[in-house]
């Protein structure tokens, strides 16, 4: 079920009655729905694929039982390798099969012994990599005591599949949400005020500014060798948005639906095309999937306690295999590559952690060297997303080579002023709005109703009168 | 709670109503009164684009061709209605009556929420009454809540016409013209092509009979008799390739209507041959043939003595 689709729009008010209005008054009953209204929702899209998660849920709760029972270190040990081991093991094969296939194709064919394995018509099962995490995030931290494991089943598994969240993050580790999950919920007005302006935020940004920039992004990726350099160059530059756009509305629908039902979840974008540098770029990107490689990965290895070769070594690692969970393809590990270099003179001179306030916090608009240190972390971004948008390795190089040549500054062969008409008001809100959780983040209690009211009756129709073709959210295929 | 719900539904209101007022008032303000057509027209050519590209309404005498393509007659019945409420000197339509045009094709565009329904449902906005709106919400009700902005968009563009004045016969979408081109492009792919694209579902299944295309065409046959308006029919040129695929439900279906109202004259000119450059595909003709056929029905016409 698409959140931007009629389908939503009449599950989430009859999943939020039922909830408040009929069996408000037990915990069980609450949570029972949630999981119900979970697997109708992921189910929509296809039935077939629930037992996955239902594998993935039962695994991680018996393998947390199993941890509660046991002080034997050994046992222990086989436990949460049990659960790291399946768990990736049907991610790797949904996945990365093919393109494990594919690459030893490759390689053998670069050798000169060219086989012809069998390839598997596998569909990839939609949010896998985030429920996949989530669970694993509960049996790491059970194991490493760092929460006490869950009795109650129902909870669990509501946790694992709490739709708001289920398909695309924020990947929520089980120590801050399972335990929202025990205690009896309270309506509050203003959270679920704020939620519903936060929905609201994350439907303008995807069906206004994604899906528009997604129909010139395809057209001018698909047919990229016949493009000046400066139509590509716009080409990238509504991609940076589009992806934005896309995954961080998805977001704010998350979290403003989840606060409907008297939840909070983690953030998961603080307007990161407000950064100054690449290392604060990558603490306000995703960052549920940034901290989880942090508490799961790179401290594991050994962080930054080891000198630099090790915190270069396991920078490298980190950036590696984020770009590996986006996709089984080769131009999401050299995204990851080309991120990790960007970070590397940071790391190495001691500046990653220089930029960790916000910018002008006082001030309407951001000083010259603050405003300059922007465009230059948007402006690097945008070449790195060029593979990430790529279909190949040859056709990002290709386009780039395209981009950067003499016609760069020459007049684009796509120039559609209404979209940059919305990205100004997506920059204006967010950038106004810098110092809150979102950008409709206005107080109750501001007496300036009308104005605010204003607001979100235009946001709504820009979003009926403007919307783009309809698309599936990018991080889906993720 | 209550303070939510109450301000969540005030909210809603709010902006089903700002929604809702310029489509209302387009449809109750009588803006349709503008559709005020030329006054020597007395003819008018209506239907989809078998007769908008077969009949150029500058070689038929105080004529006006304002077919659409993939008109359903549960819109040109509505359009007919509104059209000659304000128009009295039309004394004849012609109306395109080809085999395809009872084909269940034709629910796609009113009964399902698709791209056909999206074009079409504001296209003829203005000719909306009352019972045209609640059938359409009756058989589609999602496509028509879903379409509610692309309804107010085009009543809001309408709306500030009228009241500047600028309001033109051609400015309401609903009217179409002669389409006026030579280009051809007659193949053995383009024929079997379109004739998947009328007669077939998305899986090759034949689509059968639309009873909603039968009952509206029975309905304009009424409403016109009423209005003693001459009406004829034609079943305009196409490809003896194509013609060879119709399938037989179809004909079967068109012989039983035209047999059902002998009073009425259908024309059935489907024999009719043109060189292959003459063809616009294999259903439609193109300018060049068009100007023969208009000719050639306006001489037919003339001999039956409906129009002088």
């Amino acid at each position: 079920m698409l959140y931007n689709s009629i389908e939503f729009a009449i599950f989430l008010p009859i999943v939020f009655i039922l909830y408040w209005f009929v069996i408000n008054k037990s915990l069980k009953l609450q949570n029972l729905l949630l999981l119900i209204a979970s697997y109708v929702f992921y189910g929509w899209w296809d039935w077939r694929f629930l037992s996955l998660v239902i594998i993935s849920s039962l695994l991680d709760y018996f393998v947390g039982y199993g941890l509660s029972l046991t002080e034997n270190e050994r046992k222990r040990k086989l436990l949460i390798l049990t659960s790291i081991m399946v768990n990736l093991g049907l991610l790797g094969f949904f996945k990365y099969f093919n393109f494990f296939v594919d690459s030893f194709v490759d390689a053998f064919t670069f050798l000169g012994q060219p086989i012809n394995p069998a390839r598997l018509n596998i569909v990839l099962p939609v949010g896998i990599s985030f429920y996949t995490f989530q669970t694993l995030s509960y049996s790491i931290d059970v194991y490493k005591r760092q929460m006490q494991p869950t009795r109650d089943f129902i909870a669990f598994l509501t946790y694992v599949t709490f739709f708001p969240q289920l398909v695309a993050g924020p990947i929520e580790r089980a120590i801050n949400l399972l335990p929202q999950f025990y205690v009896k919920r309270t309506f509050h007005y203003e959270q679920a005020a704020d939620g519903m302006r936060q929905i609201l935020w994350g439907l303008f940004k995807k069906i206004v500014i994604a899906d528009n920039c997604a129909t010139i992004v395809n057209q001018v990726f698909a047919n990229y060798s016949h493009y000046n350099g400066s139509a590509l160059f716009l080409g990238v530059f509504f991609f940076a948005f589009q992806i934005y756009a896309d995954f961080s509305g998805y977001s704010d629908i998350a979290i403003g639906a989840a606060r409907l039902f008297g939840f909070k979840l983690m953030r998961n974008f603080a307007f990161p095309y407000f950064s100054r540098d690449i290392a604060e770029f990558w603490r306000r990107w995703h960052i549920s999937l940034t901290t989880w490689f942090r508490d799961y990965l790179y401290i594991p290895l050994g962080g930054s306690k080891g000198g630099n070769w090790m915190k270069i070594r396991n920078t490298f690692i980190i950036f590696l295999v984020s770009g590996f969970w986006h996709g089984a393809n080769w131009t999401f590990l050299v995204w990851g590559f080309i991120n990790a270099l960007y970070f590397l003179p940071l790391l190495i001179f001691k500046q990653n952690r220089k930029n960790i306030t916000i910018s002008a916090e006082n001030a309407l608009l951001p000083p010259l060297k603050d405003f300059v240190q922007m465009c230059g972390t948007f402006f690097i971004t945008l070449v790195a997303w060029v593979f990430f948008r790529a279909n190949t390795l040859t056709d990002a190089l290709l386009y780039l080579q395209r981009m950067f040549s003499s016609t760069l500054f020459s007049r684009p062969e796509v120039l559609p002023k209404m979209v940059f008409v919305f990205i100004f008001i997506l920059i204006s809100f967010e950038w106004l709005q810098r110092k809150k959780q979102h950008a409709l983040a206005f107080s109750a209690s501001n007496r300036q109703w009308l104005l605010r009211w204003a607001i979100y009756g235009i946001i709504t129709f820009i979003i009926l009168f403007f919307p783009g073709n309809q698309q599936e959210f990018i991080y889906f295929q993720f | 709670m209550k303070r939510f719900v109450f301000k969540v539904i005030l909210f809603l209101i709010l902006m089903l109503a700002f929604l809702t007022a310029p489509v209302m008032l387009a449809i109750f303000n009588n803006t349709i009164e503008q559709v005020k057509l030329p006054s020597h027209v007395q003819t008018l050519f209506v239907g989809d684009s078998h007769p908008q590209c077969a009949l150029n309404d500058k070689l038929f005498p105080n004529s006006l061709n304002i077919c659409r393509s993939a008109e359903s007659y549960v819109y040109t019945y509505y359009k007919l209605k509104a059209i000659l409420r304000v128009n009295p000197q039309i004394k004849t339509i012609i109306i395109g009556l080809s085999y395809h045009s009872v084909g269940g094709k034709y629910d796609y565009t009113v009964k399902k929420n698709n791209l056909q329904f999206k074009t079409m449902c504001y296209r003829y906005l203005p000719v909306y009454d009352s019972d045209l709106l609640f059938y359409l919400l009756r058989v589609n009700p999602v496509g028509v809540v879903q379409n509610l902005p692309a309804f107010t968009k085009k009543s809001t563009a309408l709306l500030s016409k009228d009241i500047l004045n600028r309001l033109k016969y051609r400015d309401f979408p609903f009217i179409g013209s002669f389409y006026d081109d030579t280009h051809s492009n007659l193949s053995d792919s383009v024929i079997t092509w379109t004739i998947s694209r009328q007669y077939h579902d998305e899986q090759g299944q034949y689509i059968g009979i639309s009873e909603m295309q039968k009952q509206y065409l029975f309905k304009i046959i009424r409403y016109l008799e009423e209005k003693q308006i001459a009406l004829v029919f034609v079943n305009t040129p196409v490809n003896e390739k194509y013609l060879s695929k119709v399938p037989e439900n179809n004909i079967t279906v068109y012989n039983d209507i035209v047999n059902r109202y002998p009073n009425i004259l259908f024309l059935n000119h489907t024999h009719l041959t043109y060189p292959d450059n003459y063809w616009r595909d294999g259903e439609h003709l193109n300018s060049l043939s068009a100007a023969l056929y208009t000719q050639y029905l306006y001489e037919q016409l003339k001999a039956e003595g409906v129009v002088e």
